[in-house]
């Protein structure tokens, strides 16, 4: 009887908070349309729906998303991903909620690159426009795509790295998924510049760390005891050269190998304060967030996009020049 | 009279399963030395210097502590899904509070606590709701992990930029120092949890009720065990270990991931399961786990060393997983036929 009682208490408990949600949906769309009867703003709702929520680049990604609404008064930005960003499918299915929940437009950046194509037709044809951002899609069904280019960026990396060791020896690469479309692209773009401009450097291998920084060291660890003339590690993403930096200062050898790593975080700025990290190629992801706001707002108001594909660039931070007033602006976008 | 057949019962039941737990481990370490040395030939050596090997027991030493608890929780003949989350958690919790500034060691027991009252929860759905372990925890696993995302506000909580430079360091020594110049802590750590869970398991009234409920737990129950608090024990005994393991991962990047332990479940249940401990329940040791956690190691390192593919690897791993549990499997049903 107590059990029984239990669970309707907690039914009734979950019920109550739908309840309570869905109240407050009713409410905003009640509103709306009463305000543009007022002639006053509608307000805009903008879903951001990233690879996963729980990353210092999504939320610098979310914090000027944020900031541009604010600026322009009407919009109102939504943050929602799935948990991480091999969970493909339950992005497909927030996209699909975006879609239902009607919201004025969607900023997108996908975890795969075939998945997501027809959600976004759907987007579409229902009328919403689409900003990509970070990841794309296979096909252009789009508006409008803001990225970095991630194979001019991997060998950008490269060329930094080829600098740290002299032209010449052994480096290895922790990566940290394999086939996302970006870790690809980042992938393919150093080893293509090593292997084209910088013939007497030797990549002896290419590890996937899952974004987990502790599977990092240990991979960066292995590549020492099985290369111990090893000369450079490159991390291609925050998590990835945080491990690295900490399997490579653990062992003692900063002095012996660069660590280059890709993307910013409070991890990454303490590696190059400490010259843990000798370099970390910079996003933009402040520019994706607003600017893809900018532009989804310029599509709701019937504006045509000039440039479809807009690279978003990024800057080679190193240990060297991260004081400097410029760099340490983008460093801490 | 009673009392006397009883005992008797027990030991006959334990002679016979510290025999078979015996082959067992033998040949689970009897796989670990054949692995080392294989690896040792393939590596040209590398594998086999002391600096490797000690390098390995680093890389095991949170696996192998995440599957302590879960070998006290399988053993009931129940699971732990959310033991990764639990990782992530209790490693927030400590960093979060480092950096509100409550000092190391309580920083540590807040974070260690928070672990088990993760458990305690896992525990009571267990129990007094009747939700099956494996359906339990699935949900706890995304209740925890958004809980440690709402901690994080799903950044990376960092102890790294504080501005107390000898906390970091203190901080970083528990997760990545070592003692003699050569030998890494956490891995000491790793040994004392060993051998405290290992007696709590094998000498204690609470180890021998946690066999009896695994093998029968009608039985356990009838024959006046009290099966409730037995098994919320031993899921808070996992919380906390699974917080413990989150602790290490965090103090040795100085930095707590709010994703980090995502499918370290799975590896401490195969560490588990290769090390002998059944998921069926009723059988399990801490030596077992320990030795499975450094086969899972060893492949992995040796597999490096030896440059496989990072996707065969894969692979090779998952192969022998399955052979674990499959030689389990044969081993029971040869032991039911006798």
């Amino acid at each position: 009887m107590k059990k029984f009682l239990g669970i309707i208490l907690s039914v009734l408990m979950i019920l109550s908070t739908a309840a309570g949600c869905a109240g407050k949906n009713d409410a905003s769309s009640e509103a709306d349309p009463k305000a543009g009867a007022d002639g006053a703003k509608k307000t805009y709702k903008i879903a951001l729906v990233t690879k996963m929520v729980d990353s210092t680049y999504w939320q610098t990604v979310k914090k000027n998303a944020e900031k541009k609404a604010e600026e322009l008064g009407n919009v109102e930005v939504t943050h929602l991903g799935p948990p991480t960003e091999a969970d493909i499918d339950k992005q497909v299915q927030i996209v699909e909620t975006c879609i239902s929940d009607k919201y004025d437009g969607i900023i997108l950046a996908a975890c795969d690159k075939d998945a997501l194509v027809e959600p976004v037709k759907k987007a579409k044809e229902a009328g919403i426009p689409v900003v990509m951002i970070d990841s794309g899609i296979s096909e252009e069904a789009y508006d409008a795509f803001l990225a970095t280019n991630n194979v001019e960026a991997g060998a950008n990396c490269a060329k930094l790295m080829s600098e740290l060791i002299g032209g010449s020896g052994e480096v290895a690469i922790v990566n940290f998924a394999a086939g996302t479309q970006t870790a690809v692209d980042r992938e393919k773009g150093f080893t293509d510049e090593i292997k084209k401009n910088h013939p007497n450097i030797k990549i002896v291998g290419v590890q996937y760390c899952d974004s987990d920084p502790t599977k990092a060291a240990n991979q960066a660890t292995d590549f020492i005891s099985a290369n111990p003339k090893i000369k450079g590690i490159w991390g291609a993403n925050d998590q990835a050269a945080v491990g690295v930096a900490q399997a490579v200062s653990e062992k003692g050898l900063l002095d012996k190998i660069s660590v280059v790593g890709f993307d910013n975080s409070s991890d990454i700025k303490a590696g190059l304060e400490s010259d843990a990290i000798k370099g970390t190629a910079v996003q933009m992801p402040s520019v994706m967030g607003s600017k893809g706001v900018e532009l989804i707002m310029d599509l709701v108001s019937g504006k045509k996009v000039e440039n479809k594909n807009v690279d978003t660039g990024v800057t080679m931070v190193t240990s060297k020049n991260y004081k400097e007033p410029s760099v340490n602006a983008i460093l801490n976008q | 009279m009673d009392n006397g057949t009883i005992s008797v019962k027990k030991e006959k039941v334990k002679h016979n399963s510290s025999l078979s737990e015996v082959i067992q481990k033998f040949l689970a370490f009897g796989v670990l030395i054949l692995l080392s040395l294989l690896f040792g030939v393939l590596s040209k050596g590398k594998f086999l210097a002391i600096d490797n090997i000690l390098t390995v027991i680093l890389q095991i030493t949170p696996y192998a502590i995440l599957g302590f608890g879960l070998t006290f929780v399988l053993i009931t003949g129940g699971t732990d899904l959310s033991a990764g989350s639990v990782v992530g958690f209790g490693g927030i919790i400590c960093a979060k509070c480092l950096t509100m500034g409550y000092g190391l060691f309580l920083s540590i027991l807040i974070g260690i606590l928070a672990g088990a009252v993760t458990g305690l929860i896992n525990g009571l759905v267990i129990t007094k709701l009747n939700v099956t372990p494996f359906i339990a925890t699935l949900g706890t696993l995304y209740a925890f992990r958004g809980l440690t995302q709402l901690v994080g506000a799903g950044k990376p909580v960092s102890v790294q930029s504080l501005d107390d430079k000898a906390l970091v360091s203190q901080f970083k020594f528990i997760g990545g120092g070592t003692l003699f110049g050569e030998i890494p802590f956490p891995a000491v750590i790793m040994l004392i949890l060993a051998v405290i869970m290992g007696v709590i398991l094998a000498k204690t009234g609470f180890g021998r009720r946690l066999y009896a409920i695994g093998s029968n737990e009608e039985a356990a129950r009838l024959s006046g065990i009290n099966v409730f608090k037995t098994k919320l024990l031993a899921y808070v005994l996992c919380g906390a270990t699974s917080a413990m393991a989150g602790i290490l991962l965090a103090a040795r990047l100085a930095s707590a991931q709010s994703n980090a332990g995502t499918g370290y479940e799975l590896e401490g249940i195969a560490a588990a399961v290769i090390g002998g401990t059944s998921v069926m329940g009723g059988e399990g040791s801490i030596l077992g786990t320990v030795i499975g956690a450094a086969v899972m190691g060893v492949l992995r390192n040796g597999l490096n060393l030896v440059r496989v593919d990072a996707f065969v690897q894969m692979v090779i791993i998952g192969g022998i997983i399955i052979l674990g549990v499959w030689y389990d499997t044969l081993r029971r049903s040869k032991q039911n036929g006798l």
